[in-house]
């Protein structure tokens, strides 16, 4: 049986665990126990331990700490269950031995990466201790350019270009077609002179484009907001008639 | 011997010429096109090159980096190049990002998913940083259920962990038994299976 290190009360000084698998490790080694031998209970309550020494100190617990408080309480439940006869195995302790297996060959690769990192880690050092000399800005001219360029003939060679060139029509940028105030204004207009109410699409117009579209409907909300005009959709899906409200 | 006769032309020091101008790690093909000698002959001339700076102990020397070759200080004298170029020592990456790059040169190409598995965390963040630093890429997709990216490492990564290729990498095994080493020769205790 494992026990606590010289039954040392669970200091608060947490060092910093890159994920479960991390904590676990630690816990292990720690606890020098058989990796392939967990004694799960004695590790649940230690990882529980941390993971509560991390809600104290108010530390951020990332989601899989828990999936991984999770994954031990079920793996110790499922080993304090008693023992299925021999003859009958059940299927509550094969999947235990699966549990526990698949979570051995986690922490196992995990560890092999691990020690991975820690040798990249030396390599990154001892590289950062080396130095050499940057790839340069100018570099020497490439093969292929004559040596006996001057830079007249550069300008030269530009100007040539630049004036045979045919200038490009200016693109023209549209403005708005119409600003959100003025459709307010022209669907207004176009109401109080009707008596029956317009629908939204005779408020359009032929051909709208997109923008007269959104804005118009939006200009309608506005409408309808503050109160200078009723809409009605006499069936679902049907046109939207508009109607000016006339106020006193 | 006269000192007045010009030199015959060495192509061990023409090599060495070239390795003081490459811009990037040599490669021995490129360098045996400038001086004019076949591959396997620039290999031994680098070879005998590397270990006369060995054994004269030059402050620099030359490392197999990235595919290629390429003039390095020694790390030995970090200091006083650091001193004399006033420059902070270069960021190096946090553990997150280390497993998750240790992760990606094993297991390459391979996807994000996969690494989480092994790690057992998220890894986005520590996979921008990678991306961002120029180490790992995008190698392309996987083909099937939505096509995932798979990642890889790039030559910097070579470059910045000073290995020549990614067979250079620390074999696996090896750096776990390396990992306690006050274990003592038996090494793992295997359990009961």
């Amino acid at each position: 049986m494992a026990r606590l290190e010289g039954d040392q009360p669970y200091q608060l000084k947490l060092p910093v665990f890159e994920g479960p698998l991390d904590l676990l490790l630690h816990l292990i080694q720690r606890e020098q126990l058989n990796i392939y031998d967990i004694p799960i209970a004695l590790v649940t309550e230690q990882y529980l331990a941390y993971l509560t020494s991390m809600r104290e100190l108010n530390l951020d617990i990332a989601s899989e700490f828990l999936v991984m408080a999770a994954t031990l309480l079920a793996l110790k439940a499922r080993m304090l269950l008693p023992k299925p006869e021999e003859s009958a195995q059940s299927e509550d302790g094969e999947e235990a031995a699966d549990l526990q297996r698949a979570l051995v060959d986690s922490l196992l690769e995990y560890r092999r990466f691990k020690a991975a990192a820690l040798a990249l880690r030396e390599l990154e050092e001892r590289q950062a201790r080396r130095f050499w000399r940057a790839a340069e800005e100018t570099l020497p001219m490439p093969p292929g350019i004559s040596p006996e360029v001057t830079l007249n003939d550069l300008v030269t060679a530009f100007r040539s270009v630049a004036e045979s060139l045919v200038p490009e029509e200016p693109a023209m940028i549209r403005r708005d077609e119409i600003t959100l105030r003025e459709k307010i204004r022209q669907i207004l207009r176009r109401l109080s002179s009707s008596k029956r109410g317009l629908s939204f699409r005779q408020l359009l117009g032929p051909n709208p484009s997109r923008l007269n579209v959104v804005i118009s409907f939006l200009a309608v909300l506005e409408l309808i907001r503050l109160q200078r005009v009723i809409v009605q959709q006499p069936m679902p899906f049907g046109e939207m008639i508009v109607y000016y409200r006339h106020v006193e | 011997m006269s000192a007045s006769r010009p030199a015959p032309f060495n192509p061990k020091s023409a090599l060495e010429a070239v390795l003081l101008v490459a811009p990037g790690p040599a490669t021995l093909q490129g360098l045996a096109e400038a001086i004019g000698v076949g591959a396997d002959e620039a290999g031994s001339l680098m070879a005998e090159l590397k270990d006369e700076y060995d054994r004269e102990g030059r402050g620099f020397e030359i490392q197999a980096v990235a595919g290629g070759y390429r003039l390095v200080t020694r790390p030995e004298f970090a200091e006083a190049v650091n001193r004399y170029m006033k420059a902070p020592p270069p960021p190096t990456l946090s553990m997150a990002a280390l497993e998750t790059l240790a992760v990606i040169a094993y297991r390459q190409p391979v996807t994000r998913v996969e690494v989480e598995a092994i790690r057992g965390v998220r890894i986005d963040k520590a996979l921008s940083t990678l991306v961002e630093r120029g180490l790992v890429r995008e190698l392309g997709r996987r083909e099937g259920i939505g096509r995932p990216i798979l990642y890889g490492t790039t030559p910097l990564f070579l470059e910045h962990f000073g290995l020549s290729s990614l067979g250079d990498l620390p074999a696996l095994e090896e750096v776990v038994g390396e990992e306690r080493p006050g274990i003592g020769p038996g090494g793992e205790q295997e359990g009961p299976s």
